[in-house]
């Protein structure tokens, strides 16, 4: 738990992160922080002041889709859900995000 | 945005809250199970909540950008707008207070004038398809001999024709023609005294055939209306009133129908009682009857002829009379015009026959859907030419309101730049500034209706105080609003979007720059200076015409009478109608000479045939003893004791008509100077004797000679007239007088006396027109009292806009340019070059304007040259009059706001940006 080692995300790079986080499945907000966190192995950590506003926004956009639901520890909780539009933009953005980081791969180490 | 989404939106905002306690929800689960996970590593109850509560954040920060996230709605943002825009319009109250009175007195002048207008001109006629109805007139080129009671001739096609029919005609239209259904036939009886519920009183009335109402589809709100030609109530003739009628007379009994009146001393009774909205098939009555409160069915015409007795037979084919409407379904008006011409061929008298020849008759069919045509033929160029003005301010309106908006787009033009700069997007602040029009138009408009609810009382007073009063309800209905909703729409558009779409075009990056105020210069600062120029214009427009209708109406009212108006009451009673007979007609008339000469205050009374300007002379030839052979013209007024006196009119030679002249023997009369001068030539009149030309061969002998004195009309110079007693009337004794009554008692209880001394003698006498001479004279000049008051009215009121926005305009140029002021000092010019320069921008402006003006004015005034009276439409002095003052008045109007620029302080202007 050291929160200086929190790696700033840029701006829309969460997005992308919660849509592949959603792809397996159905997730509260929570849980979504948690996987990232876990996978990422404590780098990656989002502020509830980031995740929250970001799922209101993708759900504005349509990407996802929220509802209420049961938690494991039965209580009510709002999960989101990956809509096919939101699928098609995880698609794009994936394709976009290894593009970008292959080419800056590329500089680092050419250059 | 589709329905559907609308109401999805709709639901949003008025689910608000429960989204927001979504957030609170979801928020909460989120510390929870956090918490839930430092408690599983160990840490104590507390602790791990606390931890939860730090891990998370602001929550209200994130509840905000949350809020954000979600984006607002539609129905949101427009509320922020409205919000936003409201508080716009308050910090600046002056400029919003202009705004809106100049929009209210746009709009609500315009819905006022357009509301007479359209009940006037536009509005059909309150029955079933009025657009069916079609009225019928004939015509011949051969010049037929034929007796007629009112008609109103036209030309048509080279040939005189008439809108009225004999009997049989009308009988044969009505049964027979195939292309015009429904023909009803009506004719009015012209004024007629009514005595009901204790009260006399003079009015208009009508006879129409059975079937008028059915075939209108008028019904009517109490008992029912006339259904026969000769409609009879308990042996007596059925008579159909009117709502007002009703409402006068009766107090709206419910339980008029039953109910006896005498018209003209004949007893009726009333069967029904017709709508309010409903004034008969000609809304202002006819020529000589104004009111239309009484119908009557058609058979019983004969009964209300009055003494004197008729010498034609109503329901003979020698006598047309009856005005004929029906409808016309299939509009082959081809068909109809041909099957009603041989109708009117095959029923004419054998003598007209006789003359006609081979000709045949033709028929014309008019539209009828408004009605009947004397009002609008009254009324039509007055109100158009109102509208013309009018429209004017409302153009004048809209010109004031796009400067202010593009004066203070330019003032907020920072505002704008920036929160383009921090992303607003284009859409959404043209969005914003047309939200603000809007707002402003709504309260515009609101303001205006309000405005124009009084302004329809106001010229409904001031139109029918003097020429017949419009007896339509006049009120701002559903059709006027929307023409409102209209107006203020288009001018939120013409002053809304316009600044918006310029506003929002400037480039960012550049318009940040310290020059801002520049960059959209030359075409902002050309289209504001156009705005003004039109303004000025305009405000020249009006004032000429304010200038042309008020000496025109000085020009009327400063022309020398010949009598003197003052204190003296006309009132008018018809005996004759009530059929009094010659005997008891002059009786009556010398016991209420005498009664009134009794009431405390009079000095004089008199009366005459015709009432001074009131538009009606009666005139003829005259033989003179020892003259030559052929007939000298006059007018005749046949009066009674004490006229000459009464009136005023100064004796030159002899003496004027006495008591003992009336019903003498001794035939006298009395002659103005002009008569003198035409038809006695030289030498003193007096002693001197002369007859009529026709009629009565006896000699009358000259006892006196006065000034001359206008008789009929105001506009023509005084005619030769002959004063001769009535008693010698060369129509049989004069069935109605008009009295002339001179007081030093105050006018009311002139009045109260006149209507005691009338019904004393005479309860079932009715006391019509009763008015002072000088309000006689008022109503002959209503018009030109109306235009020269409304024109001056709305003159003033665009003058002042169009000063509002010069001082508005150079205000703000001065604000604008400060700095450059202030630079322009700093290197030495003097504060009046300063004034002189800004001074001289405004010059072009006004004179711009003047130069706009002027053709505009020069082409406008022609129209209305027919209105005007001893001064051409183009009169110099009049329009250098109205060109100094639109300059003087702008100029001041421009120098107030200029005078600051001279005391701007270089040093400060300078730190100023």
């Amino acid at each position: 738990m050291n929160p200086e080692s929190k790696l700033d995300l840029l701006q829309g790079t969460v997005d992308l992160l919660i849509l592949r986080t959603l792809q397996a499945g159905p997730l509260h907000g929570w849980a979504i922080s948690e996987r990232i966190q876990q996978i990422s192995e404590d780098v990656l950590r989002l502020n509830q002041g980031s995740l929250y506003p970001a799922l209101h926004r993708l759900e504005h956009q349509g990407s996802i889709k929220a509802e209420w639901g049961v938690s494991e520890l039965g209580r009510r909780a709002r999960f989101y859900r990956l809509t096919a539009g939101g699928r098609k933009q995880l698609e794009a953005e994936t394709l976009t995000w290894t593009r970008m980081a292959g080419a800056i791969g590329r500089v680092l180490e050419m250059a | 945005m589709s329905w559907a989404d609308f109401i999805l939106r709709l639901r949003a905002l008025v689910r608000h809250g429960r989204t927001e306690s979504e957030l609170d929800e979801e928020f909460r689960f989120h510390m929870e199970m956090e918490a839930l996970k430092a408690r599983a590593n160990g840490l104590s109850e507390e602790e791990a909540q606390r931890r939860a509560r730090v891990q998370f954040g602001g929550v209200e920060q994130a509840r905000e950008e949350c809020r954000d996230a979600r984006g607002l709605t539609f129905l949101e943002n427009l509320a922020r707008d409205l919000r936003f825009g409201a508080r716009v319009l308050r910090k600046t109250p002056g400029f919003t207070a202009i705004a809106v009175l100049s929009l209210a007195i746009g709009i609500g002048a315009n819905t006022a004038v357009f509301s007479l207008l359209d009940a006037v001109l536009l509005r059909m006629l309150p029955v079933r398809n009025p657009q069916q109805l079609v009225v019928a007139r004939w015509g011949t080129h051969a010049n037929l001999r034929i007796n007629t009671t009112w008609s109103s001739g036209g030309r048509a096609d080279g040939i005189q024709t008439s809108n009225v029919f004999s009997w049989p005609i009308f009988q044969q239209m009505r049964e027979h023609s195939h292309a015009l259904t429904d023909v009803m036939g009506f004719s009015p009886l012209g004024p007629v005294n009514v005595a009901v519920n204790g009260q006399a009183l003079s009015t208009g009335a009508m006879v129409v055939s059975g079937n008028y109402f059915q075939a209108l589809g008028v019904g009517t709100i109490l008992g029912r209306p006339i259904t026969d030609d000769a409609d009879t109530a308990g042996g007596l003739p059925s008579a159909v009133i009117s709502y007002r009628f009703w409402e006068r007379t009766l107090g709206l009994d419910p339980s008029a129908a039953g109910k006896t009146l005498y018209l003209n001393g004949q007893p009726c009774v009333v069967v029904g009682v017709t709508p309010k909205s409903f004034f008969g098939v000609s809304a202002g009555g006819f020529r000589l009857t104004p009111n239309l409160d009484i119908v009557l069915p058609i058979r019983w015409r004969d009964r209300f002829e009055g003494a004197g007795g008729f010498p034609f037979s109503w329901f003979g084919d020698d006598l047309f009379w009856i005005q004929a409407m029906g409808r016309l379904r299939s509009g082959n008006d081809a068909a109809a015009r041909a099957e009603l011409a041989a109708i009117v061929a095959g029923n004419l008298a054998e003598s007209n026959k006789h003359e006609l020849g081979s000709e045949a008759p033709r028929v014309f069919l008019e539209s009828g859907a408004q009605g009947l045509d004397a009002l609008r033929q009254a009324y039509h160029q007055p109100l158009w030419i109102l509208m013309a003005v009018v429209g004017l301010t409302l153009l004048m309106a809209c010109a004031n309101l796009g400067g202010l908006l593009l004066a203070r787009a330019g003032a907020r033009q920072r505002e704008i730049l920036l929160r383009l700069a921090v992303g607003a997007s284009r859409g959404r602040l043209v969005r914003q500034l047309l939200v603000e029009g809007a707002l402003l138009s709504a309260a515009g408009m609101t303001a205006g209706l309000a405005f124009a609810w009084w302004g329809v009382r106001a010229l409904q007073a001031l139109v029918a105080s003097g020429m017949a009063p419009i007896p339509i309800e006049v009120t701002p209905d559903a059709r006027i609003l929307a023409f409102t909703a209209a107006v203020s729409a288009i001018t939120t558009f013409l002053f809304g979007l316009a600044p918006a779409l310029r506003t929002t075009r400037v480039d960012v990056a550049s318009g940040l720059k310290e020059d801002a105020p520049a960059a959209a210069g030359p075409r902002r600062l050309a289209a504001g200076t156009l705005l003004l120029a039109v303004q000025v214009a305009a405000a020249l427009v009006l004032l000429a015409g304010a200038t042309l209708f008020t000496r025109s109406l000085q020009n009327l009212r400063s022309l020398p009478l010949g009598f003197d108006p003052h204190r003296v009451t006309l009132f008018d009673i018809a005996p004759g109608k009530n059929g009094y007979d010659q005997a008891r007609g002059t009786q009556l008339y010398a016991r209420l000479w005498d009664r009134l000469r009794q009431i405390r205050g009079v000095t004089s009374v008199s009366l005459s045939t015709a009432r001074l300007l009131g538009g009606f002379v009666s005139n003829g030839g005259i033989l003179v003893e020892g003259g030559p052979g052929t007939p000298a013209p006059s007018d005749f007024n046949f009066v009674g004791a004490d006229f000459l006196k009464t009136m005023g009119i100064p004796t030159v030679l002899g003496r004027g008509i006495e008591a003992r002249d009336i019903g003498s023997p001794a035939r006298v009369a009395v002659i103005n100077e002009t008569l003198a001068r035409t038809a006695f030539g030289e030498g003193s009149p007096l002693g001197r004797r002369f007859r009529f030309a026709f009629g009565s061969a006896r000699d009358i002998e000259v006892i006196g000679v006065v000034k001359d004195a206008k008789y009929a009309r105001l506009r023509e110079d005084a005619p030769a007239t002959l004063y001769v007693p009535y008693t010698l009337s060369l129509w049989g004794w004069p069935q109605q007088m008009t009295f002339a009554v001179r007081s030093v008692a105050a006018q009311a209880e002139v009045t109260a006396g006149i209507r005691r001394a009338v019904a004393d003698i005479d309860r079932m006498l009715p006391v019509a027109n009763l008015k002072t001479q000088e309000a006689q004279i008022d109503d002959s000049l209503a018009q030109e009292h109306l235009f020269a008051t409304l024109v001056s009215l709305f003159s003033a009121i665009t003058l002042a806009l169009a000063c509002v926005g010069l001082y508005g305009s150079v205000a703000y140029a001065v604000t604008r340019r400060t700095r450059e002021l202030g630079v322009r000092m700093a290197l030495g010019a003097s504060r009046f070059a300063m004034l002189r320069m800004l001074l001289a921008q405004m010059a072009i402006t006004v004179a711009a304007g003047l130069a706009i003006g002027l053709p505009v004015t020069w082409m406008l005034t022609r129209i209305v040259e027919s209105q005007l009276f001893g001064i051409t439409a183009h009169d110099p002095g009049s329009l250098v009059f109205a060109c100094a003052g639109v300059a003087l008045v702008a100029m001041i109007a421009a120098f107030l706001p200029a005078r600051r620029a001279m005391r701007i302080d270089p040093v400060r202007a300078l730190r100023y940006e």
